[in-house]
């Protein structure tokens, strides 16, 4: 995985845990987030981190 | 103005593979507005608690606009897109700004700390509420990683 797919994928991740958040109905596959997750090889404290700190640069 | 965004985002910081095991952004957010001090100050009030999260809601909002926008510069998404982004990003900002100085009255009548938003400014300082909405978004989403996800 390139710089810019690895990127985008957190920039993702990070869509859909707010879409979790956000609804009160389970309308995010978690399985998809976990998917993401191994994928990246992060845990999700640490996509989180990775997404905001591509935001706050 | 696609264009000229581009060439602004074009430069990233190499550091993606340096974040294994730090948590260092959001000790950088807690800096610029700490949740657990706002939550400290609303506890034991129905209605600050009830503004607090009306506040919260509107971050993600914003902060899901932001994180749109970024990833359409990424992947040079269509300029209507774009557009469209940015006019709904403008406004999600302007219900964070708005939420937070209902917020703020709410708890200054009531003699709470207010003390978060003293780096704040007047509304005409939309970049600081940007910076809010980022860190309180970021803050909530560790947060509550352990209680849903």
């Amino acid at each position: 995985m390139n710089k810019n797919d690895k990127e985008d994928l957190i920039l993702e991740y990070c869509e859909l845990v707010i879409d979790s958040l956000r609804s009160s109905q389970n309308v995010v596959d978690s399985n998809k987030i976990e998917q993401m997750r191994l994928a990246l090889g992060l845990n999700h404290n640490q996509i989180i981190n990775a997404g905001f700190s591509i935001l706050l640069k | 103005m696609l264009e000229q965004l581009k060439a602004v985002k074009d430069k990233y910081p190499d550091e993606l593979e340096n974040l294994k095991g730090s948590y260092s952004q959001v000790e950088r957010v807690k800096k610029i507005a700490y949740l657990g001090d706002m939550e400290r100050a609303c506890r034991g009030d129905e209605n600050l608690w009830g503004l607090l999260n009306n506040l919260i809601t509107e971050c993600f909002e914003y902060t899901r606009y932001v994180l749109a926008l970024e990833r359409c510069l990424k992947n040079n998404c269509d300029e209507k897109i774009f557009i469209s982004l940015n006019t709904e990003q403008a406004e999600a900002h302007n219900a964070v700004i708005k939420n937070t100085h209902i917020l703020l009255e709410a708890m200054a009548q009531k003699g709470r700390d207010t003390n978060w938003s003293s780096g704040l400014g007047s509304s005409q300082n939309r970049s600081t509420y940007s910076w809010l909405a980022l860190a309180l978004a970021c803050q909530k989403m560790i947060i509550e990683e352990n209680i849903k996800i």
